[in-house]
C-alpha cells in the first residue's frame, strides 16, 4: 500500500522487518521479493510519484576533474528511480570481470559469477529480456558479443499495482532519509524529511540503502560524519573506488562484407577482447560498438581511406555502391580501473534539508586509454587478417592528446563508492551487502561493485538485489532485535 | 608501401613516426618500380620476383600465425600490401 502521510506513518511507530531507502531497480526488486516471502517492508522514496524538476535539483553534484558532466542526468529522484529513464541495455558481467585482469589494478570481487548466475533467470524475467545470444570467438583474441534490450522496464509502472495492493509493503513517497541514527553498532532509526522539511523517525530491523551510485556514498559519509564514524567503522574506502564506463569514439572502420556482422536494433555490432587477450595484453574489459553508418557517411569514410590506400578505397566504394560493404563508427564503452582518488566526497554546499551535496572527483587515466587502444587494435588486426575491413583510430587513442571532452565521456553508470570486500579494510560492505561492523545496515545497487566490467550495470544490480533478498529472507532477525 | 611493422598490441608508434616511415619507404618503391618497368629488364625481374616471394611468404607466415604485419598510416591500421 502507499502511505497516506509520513506524519501518520511515523506516529504509528511500526517496526518493519526491512526498510528500503530508494525505489529504483534495486529497491523495488528487494521490495517485491521480500514482500512475497511475507516480510513487512517499508519502501522510502525521496521524490514523488512523478519526475519533478525541483525535486531533481536535490541531486545536483559538482564534478571535479578534467572531464565535466552533469551528474543529475540519468538519475531520477522519483518513484521508480533511474528505471524511469534508462535505455534498457542489458548484459551480465563476464566471468573474468570478477577477477583481477591487469597487474596492479584491483578489479576482483569477493564473489564470482557463479554466485550471481543462479539469479540470472529471475533478473531476466524482471527486466522482460529476450533470450540471450551466446558470445562466440571471432579469431584468437576477440569475442563477438551482443546486448539484450529491456523494453525498457519502468519499475514504477510494472510494480506499482503489486505494491499498491500489498498487505506487507508500505511505500512512502516524498520521504527523504537525512540521517541514520546509530546505537550500539546498529541503526536504531532513520530520520526522514517530508517535503515541508518536517522530520520524522522511522524504524526497521534492517535497513538497505538503495539510493543509487552516488547517493549511497553520500548518505553514509554524512551519517558517519554525524555519528563519529560509528556507522562505517572502517571508512578508509568509503566514497572511494568510484567509477563509470568511459564512452568515446575510437575511430571508424570499413567492413568489406557487412553481412559478416549482426547489427542489432540500434545498428550496433558488438565485440570484446577474449579473457585470454585481456590477461596477455593487460586490458580491462572493453565493449566495442561498431555502429553502422548510412550510405553517405560510409562513402565519406572511403574517401578518407583513399588518402592512404587509394586502391583499397576504390574497392570499398565499388562494394558500397552495391551495398555489400559499409562504414562503421568505432565506439566503445569500457571498464574503468577502480582507483581511490576517484571518489564521492561531501561538498561544502548543502541541499534544502541541510545535507551536504555530493562532490564527485573523477578522471580517466592511462589504463583506460591502453585498454581502449588495445581492444581497437585487436579488432583492426583481425579485420586485416581476414581482409574483412580496415580500422582508423583517432589521434587521442594513439596517444596524441587527452580524452576528447566533447564526446559522450561516460555512460551514466555510477558504480563503486561502497565497494564489496571480504575484509573491512578493503571495502564498505561484505559479500552479502552488509556494511562491515554494522549489524543491520545493508547497501544494494551498483555502489557495491568493486569493478564494473564493460556491461551495463542494471542486470547485475537486479541479480545482486535478488541475492540480497534471499539472504535477508533466510536470515530474518528475531522480532525483539534492532 | 612497406612501413614500420606493428604488432596488434600493445606498443604503437605515433602517427607522425609512421608517416615519416612511409615517406622514407616511398623512394625505394619508386626505384623498384622504375627498374621493373625500365632499363634493366633482367635485373628488374630478379628484384621484383625476390621482393614478391619474400612479401608473399612473410604474409602467409604472418596470417598463419594469426598476426599479420600491420602498418599505421594516418591512423589507418593497414596490411603491408594495402595500396
Amino acid at each position: 500500500m502507499f502511505a497516506e502521510s509520513l506524519t501518520e506513518l511515523a506516529r504509528a511507530d511500526r517496526l518493519f522487518d526491512v526498510c528500503l531507502v530508494g525505489s529504483g531497480p534495486a529497491g523495488i526488486t528487494l521490495a517485491t521479493e521480500l514482500d512475497r516471502r511475507g516480510l513487512s517492508v517499508l519502501l522510502l522514496e525521496a521524490g514523488s510519484a512523478q519526475f519533478d524538476a525541483d525535486s531533481q535539483a536535490m541531486l545536483q553534484a559538482e564534478v571535479v576533474g578534467p572531464l565535466r558532466f552533469d551528474a543529475t542526468i540519468c538519475r531520477a529522484r522519483c518513484f521508480g528511480g533511474s528505471s524511469t529513464l534508462w535505455g534498457g541495455f542489458c548484459r551480465p558481467l563476464d566471468a573474468a570481470d570478477f577477477h583481477n585482469k591487469v597487474e596492479g589494478i584491483d578489479t576482483a570481487w569477493p564473489i564470482t559469477r557463479d554466485d550471481l548466475d543462479p539469479f540470472l533467470a529471475r533478473a531476466e524475467a524482471i527486466l522482460d529480456l529476450p533470450p540471450a545470444t551466446p558470445d562466440e570467438p571471432w579469431g584468437n583474441q576477440l569475442m563477438r558479443t551482443s546486448m539484450r534490450y529491456s523494453p525498457p522496464v519502468n519499475f514504477a509502472v510494472k510494480y506499482r499495482p503489486f505494491l499498491a495492493r500489498s498487505a506487507h509493503t508500505v511505500v512512502a513517497l516524498d520521504a527523504c532519509v537525512v540521517d541514520l541514527q546509530e546505537r550500539g553498532g546498529a541503526i536504531a532509526a532513520l530520520q526522514v524529511c517530508g517535503p515541508d522539511g518536517t522530520r520524522h523517525r522511522l524504524r526497521a530491523r534492517r535497513i538497505v540503502l538503495c539510493a543509487g551510485g552516488i547517493e549511497n556514498s553520500r548518505l553514509l559519509l554524512w551519517a558517519n560524519a554525524r555519528h563519529g564514524g560509528r556507522v562505517v567503522s572502517e571508512p578508509r574506502t568509503l566514497g572511494r573506488y568510484w567509477f563509470e564506463h568511459p564512452h568515446f569514439t575510437l575511430g571508424e572502420a570499413w567492413l568489406q562484407t557487412a553481412s559478416d556482422f549482426q547489427f542489432d536494433r540500434w545498428s550496433i555490432a558488438w565485440a570484446a577482447p577474449s579473457e585470454s587477450a585481456m590477461r596477455e595484453q593487460g586490458l580491462l574489459n572493453v565493449g566495442l560498438r561498431l555502429t553502422r553508418q548510412p550510405r553517405e557517411a560510409s562513402r565519406e569514410l572511403a574517401v578518407r581511406m583513399a588518402c592512404v590506400a587509394p586502391e583499397l578505397a576504390r574497392t570499398a566504394l565499388s562494394r558500397m555502391g552495391r551495398r555489400l560493404s559499409c562504414g562503421v563508427l568505432l565506439r566503445a564503452s569500457w571498464e574503468q580501473s577502480p582507483q581511490p582518488w576517484n571518489r564521492v566526497v561531501l561538498s561544502t554546499t548543502a541541499d534544502r534539508y541541510g545535507v551536504p551535496r555530493a562532490e564527485l572527483h573523477w578522471r580517466l587515466g592511462e589504463p583506460e586509454r591502453h585498454s581502449a587502444r588495445g581492444a581497437a587494435l585487436l579488432l583492426a588486426a583481425e579485420l586485416a587478417r581476414r581482409n574483412g575491413g580496415r580500422v582508423r583510430l583517432d589521434p587521442w587513442v594513439l596517444g596524441r592528446g587527452g580524452f576528447p571532452a566533447d564526446d559522450e565521456i561516460k555512460g551514466n553508470h555510477h558504480m563503486g563508492g561502497t565497494r564489496m570486500s571480504r575484509h573491512p579494510h578493503d571495502g564498505v560492505v561484505d559479500p552479502n551487502g552488509r556494511v562491515h561492523g554494522c549489524a543491520n545496515l545493508y547497501v544494494a545497487g551498483s555502489s557495491v561493485f568493486p569493478s564494473g566490467g564493460a556491461a551495463n550495470p542494471t542486470l547485475t544490480i537486479v541479480q545482486l538485489a535478488l541475492r540480497l533478498a534471499d539472504h535477508l529472507a533466510a536470515n530474518s532477525l528475531p522480532a525483539k532485535s534492532a | 608501401m612497406p612501413m614500420s611493422p606493428i604488432s596488434p598490441q600493445p606498443a604503437l608508434t605515433s602517427p607522425d613516426v609512421c608517416s615519416q616511415s612511409a615517406r622514407r619507404a616511398d623512394p625505394l618503391r619508386r626505384v623498384v618500380l622504375r627498374v621493373v618497368t625500365g632499363a634493366l629488364p633482367g635485373l628488374a625481374v630478379w628484384v621484383f620476383t625476390g621482393r614478391l616471394d619474400t612479401a608473399v611468404g612473410r604474409d602467409r607466415r604472418a596470417v598463419a600465425a594469426g598476426n599479420p604485419t600491420l602498418q599505421l598510416r594516418e591512423g589507418w591500421v593497414l596490411r603491408h600490401d594495402d595500396r
